[in-house]
């Protein structure tokens, strides 16, 4: 082992996300429930679909940023 | 918007000039060079093709005849390099796969900082990482390298498997699974992408409307715009310095994440 060796050994790759990326998360909710409801609200002639659609998108979000980064 | 709006209030006072002041618009990022349509070869264009040369020049000039005593050349490349490599490969990835990515870590670090830092150094003075792009165009180097080293390391199977978090109840997997493949297919890109662009470009616009404000207030206003134009002045010269603390942030971020995606593609969370 040359000393570069020893001194790069033992370093455990970091496998959470840091939390900047929270945000890529806390956006996929809103968008993928809020986009398909949206569209059904446009397809039906409806008008109060998306809302529910983006709120709990949200709340999912914001269930999926607990199980990445608030559960260890 | 609201700086479309803060512009007008600057301008409302000379408003009887007949030209009054033209707030900074997404406008001022577009600077044709030659050619048209959309074969124009534009201003990013010219500064992101000048920001390579300069790197593959100083790169290679300060590092052909490396020391052990390391002339001062050598030695602020060895500190980049060492950040890179120690501080975002080596602590992300782990001792054991981060030799093989270092390269692209390295390259993407330099090439996105001077970009950036591009934004305030004249006689540039142009951030190429505000038009989007460039932004997407680095994203999707990333993208196609986290995909396939997932692919080639686990199999596409256990790659895909892996991206869903384990031990939650079985209902919820219908909304999650979903949701985590757009994460991570579509959304964790388009972030990475825009987070760069955003920053780089309201930045700029920030810049710009100082500079353009306190330049319009010097010259065309009455006495007293000419005393506040000062601090028009001050204010861009804070926000210069602000602007070279974002612009280096933005690159640690962005090779930081590129760094996280390619450790969690090629390692297991368990």
């Amino acid at each position: 082992m040359t000393p570069l060796e020893r001194l790069d050994a033992g370093h455990e790759p970091r496998v959470t996300p840091p939390m900047w990326d929270a945000m890529a998360y806390m956006l996929t909710g809103p968008i993928m429930l809020g986009l398909p409801a949206y569209l059904l609200d446009r397809i039906l002639g409806t008008d109060w679909l998306v809302l529910p659609g983006v709120l709990i998108g949200g709340a999912v979000s914001l269930y999926l940023v607990w199980v990445r980064y608030g559960r260890s | 918007m609201s700086l479309t709006l803060l512009g007008s209030a600057l301008a409302l006072p000379t408003a009887g000039d007949g030209e009054g002041f033209h707030a900074p618009s997404p406008q001022e990022f577009y600077w044709p060079i030659f050619g048209s349509g959309d074969w124009t070869f534009t201003r990013p264009m010219a500064t992101f093709a000048i920001s390579i040369l300069i790197l593959s020049v100083a790169l290679v000039a300060l590092t052909k005849k490396a020391a052990i005593v390391p002339s001062k050349g050598q030695w602020l490349v060895e500190q980049a390099y060492d950040f890179v490599r120690n501080g975002i490969g080596r602590d992300t990835i782990g001792s054991k796969d981060f030799l093989r990515f270092t390269p692209l870590l390295f390259s993407l670090f330099m090439c996105i900082l001077l970009n950036n830092l591009f934004g305030i150094i004249p006689p540039i003075q142009y951030p190429t990482m505000s038009r989007i792009g460039f932004p997407i165009a680095l994203t999707l180097i990333v993208y196609v390298v986290y995909h396939i080293a997932g692919i080639r390391k686990k199999g596409p199977v256990r790659y895909l498997s892996e991206m869903i978090p384990r031990g939650l109840p079985k209902p919820i997997y219908l909304l999650i699974i979903p949701l985590e493949y757009a994460t991570y297919f579509i959304i964790r890109p388009l972030t990475l992408a825009l987070r760069l662009f955003g920053n780089m470009f309201a930045g700029h616009m920030l810049l710009l409307l100082f500079i353009m404000g306190g330049e319009y207030m010097l010259i065309h206003g009455g006495i007293g715009l000419k005393i506040t134009s000062i601090g028009s002045f001050l204010m861009a010269l804070v926000f210069t310095a602000f602007e070279a603390l974002i612009e280096f942030l933005q690159a640690y971020i962005f090779t930081l994440l590129a760094a996280t995606y390619i450790s969690d593609a090629i390692h297991s969370e368990h």
